[in-house]
């Protein structure tokens, strides 16, 4: 089982968190989708139902002999399973579930220390509370509160629902069990590295290289920031762009910096244009100038 | 020439290659542990963690190749983990926790275990006291339920049954399956404990002021009936297991709620989590004890009847835990 290939390049990646590291060099985080997060949360819940379920049916079978052991075999099965699968995967996993593995997300310390022990068993025990306890007192109250009334089922699902929507109500997306133990979870996507669109350019047989047929001057490459540049990133690393799009694109760019010769083939404008406004864009910020977008570049052109 | 050279294309065509090594390798410690790795590639594995981080560093500064930063930032991150949390093994885990974590995380807490014992023993003098002056008040502490037929009404001799399982019908059937019962009662009992410690910590108090009190006046009960020591003996063998359990559960619940209220100089989350981690170490590690106390409960109960045996057990179990918490694990802190 390997975690999904994200190649989410011009995607908004939503809300980050650093954590610092020995090397002085902070890591970046993006946080885990409430919806990811409930979909790994449904997973696991889903498996480890399906093994209590088929080790239940092995004792129904075996109950034909002796009813008394089965019974008891499998009361401790289930809390055991149900206990066990979370913090015993998370422990042997660096802090994923077969869930979070599916997802992509991952369990981590919120000051970027390893991920102990203690606060994987925390943030499990944590759940017992927010979902299994009142689940159990809504399905079946009687063993834990014997006689239980409507009302109590009714304080007990709004119980769950407080705990269930509890991680939309802070900014680090944390679940009581998380802010318990100090963990937050993550996506941990495994970018792969592409060819790089600015490297050497391509020389097509019978013509020069594309700089040599598209040359652009500072005041073309005025019009836009990072931001832009790196939709045409993701426009170009497309492979299956279809013709219009590219040449659609390269006559709304040709516009706007005021392009005015034709465009024959948009494709080879289009990485030509990325490669030089990459390549100023690059040296305006190493020589302190950002600029995130359009809008940034507009007011760099205009002072004050 | 006017052909552009970017710095940041060369920049990568200068790294790349090191990147994807620290990427097999990765590829490799992920899929079968940091032992697949040969003895030069472990030797060279934080060496490309610092590659793939400056590299890292150096892309925010130069780079607008967005892929490229993705791909380091999830390169570096993954470098991180391998090389600063590695990872642990199943059964040392378990052994550690039992001989170190859990006795450690205990006294360090045994300001709280106290004050929950504390509390615990108001209940039960409560409920001794009450229901000797009065027998019917029995049924304001205890849970018809519980009681399993046992009240005020009941025959000395009827509680005499229970205590040495002179019931026949009951014996054989419900052996195991109560001990497990009893098992997974107790332990959910725990883990609310510790719960509502979380959530309002007034009820951790009532919730031990309540279990003592049905202690209490079971005790006065059987007292009333001249049959004190017969029904100790039936309680204490698994009772000192579950009810420090109880109580320790209650102590970890007392402590995060108090870790709340009074963070000291630590901010509220700060505290929170310096407590909330240990509350968990001692739930599970509570789990343990209610295991064993279940196991007591429906074996050797059901099956030995003499006193003084059940004395002995319960005098044996007393004085193991207070080894275990008083000594066991206290020359090596935990790294």
């Amino acid at each position: 089982m390997s975690a999904p290939r994200f190649v989410s390049i011009g995607e908004r990646l939503g809300p980050t968190r650093e954590i610092p590291t020995p090397e002085g060099v902070p890591l970046r985080f993006a946080l885990a989708l409430a919806g990811d997060r409930a979909g790994a949360f449904l997973i696991d819940a889903f498996l480890v139902s399906v093994v209590v379920f088929l080790a239940l049916l092995l004792l129904f079978l075996v109950a034909v002999v002796d009813k008394a052991a089965a019974i008891s075999v499998g009361l401790v099965l289930i809390f055991t399973v149900r206990n066990c699968y979370f913090s015993g995967l998370e422990i042997l996993w660096r802090g994923r579930t077969i869930g979070k593995r599916l997802l992509g997300l991952q369990v981590i310390d919120r000051a970027g220390h390893p991920l102990r022990v203690e606060a994987i068993f925390a943030r499990n025990l944590t759940r017992e509370i927010e979902v299994f306890l009142p689940l159990t007192v809504m399905l079946g109250g009687e063993t834990i509160w014997p006689g239980v009334p409507p009302w109590g089922r009714l304080i007990t699902l709004l119980w769950a629902l407080f705990f269930v929507l509890f991680p939309l109500l802070n900014r680090d997306r944390l679940r009581l069990g998380d802010l318990l133990a100090g963990t937050m979870v993550v996506r941990s996507p495994k970018p792969v590295l592409l060819p790089d669109l600015a490297g050497a350019p391509q020389k097509p047989v019978g013509k020069g290289p594309e700089d040599l047929e598209f040359s652009f001057s500072r005041q073309h490459l005025e019009a836009y920031g990072i931001y832009e540049l790196q939709v045409l990133e993701r426009i170009l690393r497309q492979n299956n762009t279809p013709q219009e799009t590219l040449r659609a694109v390269a006559e709304k760019i040709a516009k706007k910096i005021g392009w005015r010769e034709l465009v024959r083939e948009p494709r080879r404008f289009l990485s030509a244009f990325y490669r030089a406004q990459r390549s100023h864009l690059e040296s305006r910020m190493l020589l302190g100038d950002r600029r995130e977008d359009k809008d940034a570049a507009a007011k760099a052109r205009r002072p004050n | 020439m006017s052909e552009i050279r970017l710095r940041s294309a060369q920049f990568r065509r200068e790294r790349e290659e090191r990147w994807r090594e620290l990427e097999e390798l990765l590829e490799k410690v992920e899929k079968r542990g940091i032992r697949a790795l040969s003895a030069a590639e472990l030797h060279s594995l934080p060496i490309l963690y610092r590659v793939a981080i400056s590299s890292l560093s150096v892309a925010r500064s130069i780079s607008l190749d967005r892929n490229v930063l993705e791909y380091l930032e999830g390169l570096a991150t993954r470098a991180y983990f391998c090389v600063y949390s590695p990872r642990r093994r199943g059964r040392r885990v378990v052994l550690e926790f039992f001989t170190r974590s859990f006795p450690q995380t205990v006294r360090d807490l045994k300001v709280w275990l106290l004050l929950s014992i504390a509390i615990s023993a108001v209940g039960f003098f409560t409920g001794l006291g009450m229901t000797r002056t009065d027998l019917d008040s029995f049924y304001l502490f205890v849970d018809p339920e519980l009681a399993v037929g046992r009240g005020p009404t009941s025959r000395r001799e009827l509680l005499l049954d229970v205590i040495f399982n002179r019931e026949e019908k009951n014996k054989v059937d419900n052996l195991s399956a109560f001990s497990t019962f009893l098992f997974t009662h107790n332990a959910q009992i725990g883990l609310l404990c510790y719960a509502v410690g979380v959530v309002p910590l007034l009820l951790v108090g009532i919730l031990l002021l309540k279990n003592g009190m049905m202690l209490g006046a079971f005790a006065a009960l059987h007292e009333h009936h001249e049959i004190g020591p017969e029904f100790w003996s039936w309680i204490l063998p698994h009772g000192i297991t579950e009810l420090l359990a109880v109580m320790l559960c209650g102590g970890a619940g007392l402590a995060v709620g108090m870790a709340v209220i009074f963070p000291g100089r630590r901010t509220r989350l700060e505290s929170l989590v310096t407590s909330g981690r240990k509350a968990g170490t001692i739930v599970v590690g509570c789990i343990g004890m209610f295991f064993i106390a279940a196991l007591i409960e429906g074996y050797f109960r059901q099956l030995v009847n003499d006193m003084t045996l059940r004395y002995g057990l319960a005098a044996v179990t007393a004085l193991f835990w207070v080894y275990y918490f008083g000594w066991v694990g206290r020359a090596e802190k935990t790294a």
